[in-house]
């Protein structure tokens, strides 16, 4: 049983001590079965006891190896746990290390991901002001060329175009100065007739006057007679020589009178002449002038024409310009609905990473289904087609107009 | 005496840009930011239609267009929604709540108009 467990125990030195033993009891056994052998014996056991030492040397000596051997191993075994403890203990650190560095990386990306929001939001927020501030812009273009359009048509309306507005109106305020002027010479002419008449009347009263002053002399000539008369008649004459004597200084006061009357008449005449002949000429003088101004406002108002047409048709121009431009800015102002739009897209995007940097501020670390939720979240904000078949990897086409409508 | 549109928008270019082209076609215009800020420029004026956004802040098109018809001097003020969202669940959500037509952001002028000029003959 001995043997049974020295071999169990698997033992170098056992092995051997299991092999002597084993030796001799089979001699014994072959002794016991074969006694009339004994000589044959001894000279085995000798041969056996020679054999036995030489064995027992040699066991000691394999005992000896095997006893360093297995020194050998216990140091090698104890250095073995060394380095293993030291391998571990490396492992530990190396995993501390990684696990800092990944927190310090979550914490750079939060970190990072705050950054993106606040630049996302800064461009939204210029983006907005920008468009806004060009907006108001356009608008007070669209407004400035509206006025402009509309100041152009007020003045195509006066200028007018044809004779009509403006060129007419000057055309008939001028041609009422001619008619005016026409109005003023004609009453001249009826001075100048007026003066020819006062003229012609002061000629019939000149004879009128040289008459009475014929008559005059005839009375004085008849009452010289009757003062002769009345001298043969004596006394009875002396009554008739007095009326005789009165008749004829009647006559002379008369002849006198008419002597006045026919100087100042000439002179009347004489200033009369003088006027008339001044009359005359300033009316002549201003047929010429009233022909040459009706010349002259004729050729104005050709001119004026004209140059009416050629303003008419710059302001059309102008005007056409004007609508065209004023179109291009009402085009160019629906544009800008693109600003909502992009503002929006940036909004969705900046509020995801807002939720990932939460996330990764919690300082747990992050899984599938909160990188997935995020995502279902992100896809549920949109609001464009555009936004959504971008995310599911379709082709979006930005410059997509939807313009639906719908009546309910 | 033109008749008054009120514009809800948190975009400005978006309320300018309606403004510029109802106001061209002698429409008043009244804007306002967001739905909070509608319902405070209501104040009893006579409006004849209210064009709105969807998404806005403090106070979206949807609760906007549910509170105005609470409202009995605006009940039956047509509302319109101009929106980017053209999902099918709002629109239902908005033909419930008692609006007369969906538009779907960006808008040609035109059909703002045809829609306006419907809605307010």
């Amino acid at each position: 049983m001995n043997s049974v467990k020295l071999i169990a125990s698997g033992n170098a030195n056992s092995t051997s001590e299991w092999l002597i033993i084993t030796f001799i009891q089979s001699s014994l056994r072959y002794l016991h079965r074969y006694g009339v052998a004994l000589p044959y014996l001894l000279l085995g056991l000798t041969f056996g006891s020679v054999l036995a030492a030489f064995w027992c040397i040699w066991s000691m000596l394999i005992a000896g190896v095997l006893l360093v051997a297995w020194g050998l191993e216990r140091q090698l075994y104890a250095e073995l746990q060394h380095v293993k403890q030291a391998y571990l203990q490396q492992i530990s650190v190396h995993e501390h290390l990684q696990h800092q560095l990944a927190q310090q990386s979550d914490t750079g990306l939060a970190e990072l991901i705050s950054t993106l929001c606040q630049q996302i939001e800064l461009a939204r927020s210029d983006a907005n002001n920008a468009v806004t501030g060009l907006t108001a812009d356009f608008q007070f273009i669209y407004d400035a060329l509206d006025h402009s359009i509309h100041l152009a048509n007020n003045a195509s309306a006066q200028f007018g175009q044809n004779d009509a507005g403006f060129a007419k109106d000057s055309k008939v305020e001028l041609a009422n100065v001619i008619k005016a002027l026409n109005a003023a010479l004609a009453s001249k002419s009826e001075l100048v007739q007026s003066v020819n008449y006062v003229s012609e009347t002061a000629t019939e009263l000149m004879t009128q006057t040289a008459s009475i002053q014929k008559i005059s002399k005839e009375i004085n000539l008849l009452s010289l007679n009757a003062s002769i008369e009345a001298a043969r008649a004596g006394a009875a004459g002396r009554g008739f020589a007095v009326v005789a004597e009165r008749v004829r200084e009647l006559s002379d006061i008369t002849a006198d009178a008419a002597n006045l009357i026919i100087q100042r008449m000439h002179t009347l005449m004489s200033a009369v002449g003088a006027s008339s002949t001044k009359l005359s000429a300033s009316q002549q003088q201003d047929q010429h002038i009233l022909i040459d101004a009706e010349q002259k406002i004729s050729a104005v108002l050709e001119q004026m024409n004209s140059v009416n047409q050629q303003l008419s048709e710059n302001v059309q121009a102008l005007e056409q310009n004007a609508g065209t431009v004023q179109q291009k800015v009402a085009t160019a102002l629906m544009q800008f609905q693109f600003q909502d739009r992009v503002s929006q897209k940036l909004g969705h995007t900046a509020d995801a990473l807002g939720q990932i940097q939460q996330l990764l501020d919690s300082e747990q670390p992050l899984n599938t289904l909160q990188i997935t939720a995020i995502s279902e979240q992100l896809y549920a904000s949109y609001t464009m087609k555009e936004e959504r078949d971008s995310h599911q990897g379709a082709a979006s086409n930005t410059t997509h107009v939807e313009n639906e409508i719908t009546f309910f | 005496m033109n008749k008054t549109i009120l514009i809800v928008d948190d975009s400005a270019s978006i309320r300018q840009v309606s403004k510029l082209v109802l106001t061209g076609k002698g429409f008043e215009v009244i804007t306002a930011e967001d739905g909070q800020d509608a319902l405070a420029k209501l104040d009893g004026k006579k409006i004849h239609l209210i064009i709105s956004d969807l998404n806005m802040p403090k106070m979206d098109g949807l609760s906007l267009l549910r509170k105005v018809k609470e409202l009995p001097a605006y009940k039956f003020t047509p509302f319109v929604m101009l929106t980017t969202e053209s999902g099918e669940n709002f629109m239902a959500q908005g033909k419930a709540a008692g609006a007369k037509a969906w538009m779907v952001k960006p808008f040609q002028p035109d059909n703002l108009l045809n829609v306006v000029q419907k809605l307010v003959p």
